[in-house]
């Protein structure tokens, strides 16, 4: 580990590197079907997980935390969940 | 120094909060951030 | 009573005298944090305050030394409340003693001046990289009127020069300051901040050195010692100094180790002065309550192999005058050891 002068992080984007996706318990998963591409679960997402893949949206599990704020905002109930299997 | 008055020899004299206001003047601070001031303008 | 100091500033900046951007904040805690935005961007900072402005900052002062931006502040040393008190007192700066800050402590309108110059260079020393308080006593300091020699610019240009940023903020080169340090890597982080503190003992010295050689001007690095060594000691800081050397004129074989820097704290010029002394007193502004004068418990620590009898004297608190006749008691009590508080509830000494 680098130890740089007053903590600074020289690298731009270097966060991309800490995939806190392992931090999950509960995955969210998107209906496809049910999905409108509204976007909602996007703008309420602390991480920015959410992703628009043509007209609707997927999840980036690299990062998703497993908040579930998208599955409790969604307006059209198209967000499930399962445990997170490890 | 426009509010300097008194002179003793070279010396000024001045209040110790003048010579720290002095002193960061000499060193070009660019920022000075205080609460409270009485605006000078 | 520090408004003084940034009321002169504003007046540069409005004549001119000084190009500089006067932030007018809502509180102290927003004019740290001004402070820090602006060294984060690169450029000299600097702003003033005391006792409850400092207290009320004081989350800030660990940010900006731990993000080890070498901002400058004069601080005015005044009494804590309650009660409310604006009188000289140490409780304020002694308050803030761990945050990081070097604490320079000045006993004379010139040596206030040339300190704060001397702390843009101290601070801003690639080995040293942390802020700067330069602290003086108020209204004793800070409101009496000294003659004093005021450098001009182009004398002091040699000695101060351009602030070079070790890192800023740059749109062209993004950086991320203050991000989290997790416990896998915040104690890295605090021991190179320790072992900054630690190389300030040198770069106090050479400046001030260097400062002397320039302008004829020194103030002994980090201790100023007169009569040193001798039979017993007094150690102190602040305008109080200015006292003590004139009692001790009348009196044989005692010296004064005036501490200039309490932070970094001078433990082995400590030790060397006092090497052969048999009793030390230690005078303090301030009073840590549950314990002593905070800078009683630093010699004592700085001294634990040491035989002399150190005893602490609380005196000054809340602006009360430190007299003559009370250093005379200060010597009168030399060898009682312990905590003793001068001049209060009408008892000139008292436990």
């Amino acid at each position: 580990m680098k130890f740089n002068t007053g903590a600074v992080v020289h690298e731009p984007g270097s966060t991309k590197k800490n995939k806190t996706g392992n931090w999950r318990e509960e995955r969210p998963i998107i209906n496809m079907a049910k999905c409108t591409g509204c976007g909602i679960c996007w703008v309420v997402c602390p991480d920015g997980a959410p992703f628009k893949k043509g007209k609707v949206f997927d999840i980036d599990y690299d990062y998703c935390k497993g908040c579930l704020i998208c599955k409790r905002e969604c307006p059209f109930n198209a967000i499930d969940s399962v445990d997170e299997e490890r | 120094m426009a509010f300097v008055k008194f002179r003793y020899g070279r010396k000024n004299v001045i209040s110790g909060s003048d010579a720290c206001a002095i002193g960061a003047q000499l060193a070009g601070v660019k920022v000075i951030a205080a609460y409270p001031i009485t605006p000078q303008k | 009573m520090e408004t003084l100091v940034v009321e002169r500033l504003a007046q540069f900046v409005n004549n001119g005298e000084l190009d500089a951007r006067m932030i007018k904040v809502e509180s102290e805690h927003s004019a740290c944090s001004a402070a820090f935005g602006a060294q984060a961007a690169g450029v000299r900072a600097f702003s003033a305050t005391n006792s409850q402005g400092l207290a009320l900052m004081n989350e800030i002062l660990y940010i900006m030394s731990g993000a080890r931006l070498p901002a400058v502040f004069g601080i005015v040393n005044r009494a804590m409340s309650s009660p409310i008190n604006i009188w000289c007192d140490h409780s304020d700066t002694m308050g803030c003693r761990d945050t990081g800050w070097i604490q320079l402590y000045c006993e004379s309108a010139q040596e206030i001046l040339d300190t704060t110059l001397q702390a843009f260079r101290i601070g801003e020393h690639k080995d040293v990289l942390l802020p700067v308080m330069v602290c003086f006593d108020g209204f004793i300091l800070s409101h009496l009127y000294e003659p004093v020699y005021i450098p001009t610019r182009t004398e002091v240009k040699p000695f101060v020069g351009k602030y070079r940023p070790h890192v800023k903020l740059d749109p062209d080169k993004p950086v991320t300051m203050g991000p989290v340090g997790m416990p896998d890597s915040y104690m890295e982080f605090k021991k190179q901040q320790a072992e900054a503190m630690e190389a300030a003992k040198k770069v106090i010295k050479d400046v001030d050195r260097e400062f002397k050689r320039r302008y004829g001007r020194g103030y002994g690095g980090l201790v100023e010692k007169v009569n040193i060594p001798a039979k017993t000691i007094i150690i102190a800081l602040g305008s109080v100094c200015g006292t003590i050397k004139e009692v001790i004129k009348k009196h044989k074989n005692i010296g004064l180790l005036r501490i200039r820097s309490f932070r970094p704290f001078p433990e082995k010029e400590v030790k060397k002065a006092c090497a052969k002394a048999e009793n030390i007193c230690v005078i303090d502004r301030a009073f840590s309550f549950g314990n002593h004068g905070p800078i009683f418990t630093e010699v004592n620590s700085a001294l634990r192999n040491c035989n002399a009898t150190i005893t602490g004297f609380i005196a000054g608190l809340g602006g009360r005058d430190i007299t003559p006749d009370d250093i005379e008691n200060v010597i009168k009590n030399a060898d009682e050891g312990g905590t003793l508080w001068l001049d209060v509830f009408g008892k000139g000494v008292s436990r």
